[in-house]
């Protein structure tokens, strides 16, 4: 449900006091309208100091009062270079460059969204930072006020290189004027380990973003683009009456709506000769008289108003643009639709359709922002992925939520509609990184809204990603097995899951690759284990493995390039998110890799590894003993080596359908048995052996230290069983040389010194 | 398509697949008669619809069956007819194969 915060009543006219400062040491008046950096630490210090301010009232109306919210800037800038006065010639000597001091060009600039007061405040400030010349990242706060024209928060999210960001809180102070020029915002970033960083910002506009609109119809449709509130007798009894625009109800989510000059008329021929629109006619019409159509991001959007869609009158409008390379540019509103069927009896059945077909066109373009429906909110992989796990809201009264759907249906929805987005909706269109949102930009429904992941201020855990390696470089075919690492970062002993980290039912892992949407990790499996608690003390850690290179989805980390990695773990109480994990795939090194690579990113190869050996899947295991052989050298050798040779290390049971049947039945119909595959312990240990101890510093970086403490326990073990303690025993001992040499933790060196005694005693 | 919007004698039957197909293999059975049998079909989550197809249907009890031979799904419905009958087939995400009827077109936008 929508919440009614109950702020920013326009039709108010609240009484303004105009604060005018007293510094009680110095006795002088101290005006706030001087330099903005001069006032900004002026005030700071006066407050500091316990000055008051002395309300001076005076009855002002709303668009006057001082509003905060908006968007800021804040400029680094350098001399511009000045030109020669005439063309040099190439072959003549060239001047030093010569700058101009009385004209400054911005060298980059960083950006401030504060939302805190106007139109639905989200009690949000978002910003982008540029920590160096090449490296940008987007952040974003939750605020709760500190004091006169004070609000401090969280920093919940970061987008971008965050290592560079390490910052945890921030406070700012704004200073408002009747002068827009005057405002400004001072963001104080604080904690993370790092110095105090402070930036001003200048105001510059009470807008998050521009967007642009072009509304076309075709032939003999009217498109609507506005309404009047109260035309309809079902209404918020405190809506106030007045017209509606859709560029209006933009305004309010925060953008700055301007039309392209474009609108125009769609013949009638494009659709064809039945007169009702396919997908395809209308993304041919969207390319021909859409005046701002380009094959690129923009924030730009083209809305069609036509009769029908082909597929009849069940279908009031869609976003049709999700095909090619630039989503979410077009939608379509289908006037003779359902939406031109009032109820019967309604009590003003044209206002009824006018409002419905004023709705459709909201809800359309609200799709193109990358707005999900209401009710699927948490709706992920595979059609895509919100950034963050969020909740379905099924009875919102939002633009997104289908009027009809909800309890009572579109009579309760009409009655409770303030013709507006919700609060997760507004977070997400005004505060979300702007490739989220823009038209154009990530394709449609990939990280579609998010909300606040639960962090809490005063974390319990901290959360990392990483890989056991000096350089977060992989190469080409190497399957990516990273650790997680969950630290007790609380001042007392906490209660958890032994299996918390690899109970991936608790973890959200996206990856993204450098240019392409980001895409949830989904295991081959999960698994359901009874919860062991164990206590972590203040300050200890536990880890285990994540093998991120394939999952349901497929190969996610394949191709050569720059990826990014975060994870976040749902607890009870809190999320923990950990910062994003950069790491590089190289290129093929050979013609070797490249061949077999084709045959290596599938979804057999991709069990195989993930399950650690299979003695069904013939063909995964064919290409897997070819890329030991011919890549012996390379990294995806060893991991091919520890599938195989783990699953001929014991007998297995297999599920024998014979012929089979094409048509789905039971096992039994089709003479199904289980049947048993022998084990191959020559050839399990001559993989083994090979994978785990001929090049052991390579193998504990590429498997992990995780994994490969595990596959060497697994081997030595096996060992055990088999009879063959001492080598069991030699096994540990060239694991605990390996993983000491790699500074593992002394609690896991004591545990393979066990381990390898346990071999001894056995042997007595 | 057959426009649903003419009045026919005999009771038209239209099948949408709506929510939670994503490139599966689809095939559906009207009285033992394949009707649809699609690859690669997936949901268009802006409007929650799959594909659709329509079949003549004599009054009374039907059965239907959709099958994803892939996933290993399949479930069968008893469809009454006496008029233009509406069938939504959605995957749940318990897995399972849902269906509802409707006298009147289902509504997306």
């Amino acid at each position: 449900m929508v919440k009614k915060t109950g702020r920013g009543d326009p039709r108010a006219e609240p009484k303004v006091a105009i604060p005018r400062f007293t510094d009680p040491e110095a006795a002088v008046e101290v005006e706030p309208e001087s330099a903005a950096e001069t006032a900004a630490a002026g005030i700071e210090a006066l407050e500091e100091r316990g000055a008051r301010a002395i309300p001076t009232e005076l009855p002002v109306p709303w668009p006057l009062r001082f509003a905060a919210s908006g968007r800021y800037v804040h400029e680094i800038q350098i001399p511009a270079p000045i030109a020669p006065s005439q063309p040099i010639p190439a072959s003549a000597p060239q001047p030093a460059a010569r700058l101009d001091g009385a004209r400054l060009i911005p060298l980059f600039r960083e950006e401030l969204r504060l939302d805190i007061d106007g139109r639905f405040p989200q009690m949000t400030a978002s910003g982008t930072i540029r920590p160096g010349l090449s490296t940008s990242i987007h952040w974003i706060a939750r605020l709760t006020p500190a004091g006169a024209n004070v609000w401090t928060g969280v920093i919940w999210y970061k987008d971008g290189n965050a290592a560079a960001f390490p910052y945890t809180q921030v406070r700012i102070t704004v200073v408002r004027s009747l002068f827009p020029h005057q405002r400004t915002a001072t963001v104080k970033f604080s904690g993370g380990g790092a110095p105090l960083r402070r930036s001003i910002y200048r105001f510059r506009s009470p807008h998050y973003h521009h967007v642009e609109f072009e509304f076309d119809c075709a032939t003999g449709v009217t498109p609507v683009t506005s309404i009047e509130t109260c035309a309809h007798p079902n209404r918020p009894p405190s809506i106030p009456c007045q017209t509606l625009t859709i560029e209006e109800a933009f305004l309010r989510a925060g953008f700055q709506v301007t039309k392209s000059g474009g609108d125009s008329v769609v013949p009638l021929a494009g659709a064809g000769p039945d007169a009702r629109w396919s997908d395809m006619e209308m993304h041919d019409a969207m390319q021909t008289y859409w005046s701002r159509f380009a094959n690129q991001a923009q924030w730009s959007l083209w809305a069609f108003f036509a009769s029908l869609h082909e597929s009849g009158t069940g279908l009031g409008g869609v976003m049709f643009d999700d095909i090619g390379p630039n989503h979410r540019q077009g939608t379509a509103i289908f006037n003779d639709s359902f939406i031109k069927n009032a109820p019967p009896g309604d009590p003003n059945p044209a206002a009824w359709v006018r409002r419905m077909r004023f709705w459709t066109a909201c809800h359309e373009m609200g799709h193109g922002f990358n707005l999900a429906h209401s009710w699927q909110k948490s709706l992920g992989a595979p059609y895509g992925s919100p950034w963050i796990p969020l909740a379905d809201e099924p009875e919102a009264r939002s633009f997104m939520n289908y009027p009809y759907n909800v309890a009572g249906g579109q009579t309760a929805f009409f009655s409770d509609f303030e013709y507006r987005f919700s609060d997760g909706e507004l977070l997400f269109m005004r505060h979300a990184p702007a490739r989220f949102v823009e038209m154009g930009n990530a394709d449609w429904f990939d990280h579609h809204g998010f909300e606040q992941a639960r962090v809490s201020p005063e974390p319990t855990f901290h959360l990392d990603v990483r890989a056991n390696r000096s350089k977060p470089e992989f190469e080409f075919l190497e399957p990516i097995v990273l650790e997680l690492k969950l630290r007790n970062i609380s001042a007392g002993p906490q209660l958890i899951d032994e299996n918390l980290l690899s109970n991936l039912e608790r973890l959200t892992l996206v990856v993204k690759k450098r240019g392409k949407p980001a895409r949830l990790y989904i295991p081959y499996a999960r698994y359901c284990r009874s919860a062991k608690p164990v206590v972590l003390p203040p300050g200890e850690a536990r880890y285990d493995s994540v093998f991120v290179s394939a999952g349901q989805n497929g190969f996610d980390l394949a191709e050569p390039g720059w990826y990014t990695i975060q994870a976040a773990l749902h607890l009870d109480e809190e999320d923990v998110t950990s910062e994003p994990f950069h790491l590089r795939i190289a290129p093929p090194t050979g013609y070797d890799e490249e061949y077999l690579a084709q045959d290596f990113f599938s979804d057999d190869v991709g069990r195989i590894l993930a399950f650690d050996g299979s003695r069904f899947l013939a063909t995964g295991n064919g290409v897997l003993r070819e890329v030991a052989e011919r890549l012996s050298t390379r990294r995806v050798a060893l991991h091919a080596q520890v599938a195989l040779g783990s699953a001929l290390a014991r007998a297995a049971k297999v599920l024998d359908l014979g012929n089979g049947k094409r048509e789905l039945t039971s096992a039994k119909a089709a003479g199904g048995q289980i049947g048993a595959a022998s084990a191959d312990p020559k050839e399990a240990h001559a993989q083994l052996q090979a994978a785990l101890f001929t090049q052991e510093p390579l193998a504990a970086e590429s498997l992990g230290h995780v994994d490969y403490k595990y596959y060497a326990d697994r081997y030595s073990d096996w060992l055990a069983d088999e009879g063959d303690t001492r080598e069991a025993a030699r096994v540990q001992d060239e694991l605990y040389k390996t993983l000491a040499e790699r500074r593992v933790l002394d609690r896991v060196l004591r545990e393979i010194r066990d381990r390898k005694e346990s071999y001894g005693r056995q042997r007595r | 398509m057959i426009d649903l919007g003419r009045e026919l004698s005999v009771p038209v039957l239209q099948i949408d697949l709506a929510n939670g197909f994503f490139r599966d293999r689809v095939r559906v059975d009207l009285n033992g008669r394949t009707v649809l049998d699609r690859e690669d079909v997936t949901t268009r989550t802006q409007i929650e619809f799959a594909a659709d197809c329509s079949a003549e249907v004599a009054t009374g009890r039907s059965k239907l069956q959709v099958v994803l031979s892939e996933r290993g799904l399949s479930e069968s419905f008893p469809v009454d007819v006496s008029g233009p009958t509406y069938l939504e087939i959605s995957i749940a995400p318990d897995g399972r194969i849902r269906c509802r009827s409707s006298p009147e077109p289902f509504r997306r936008a």
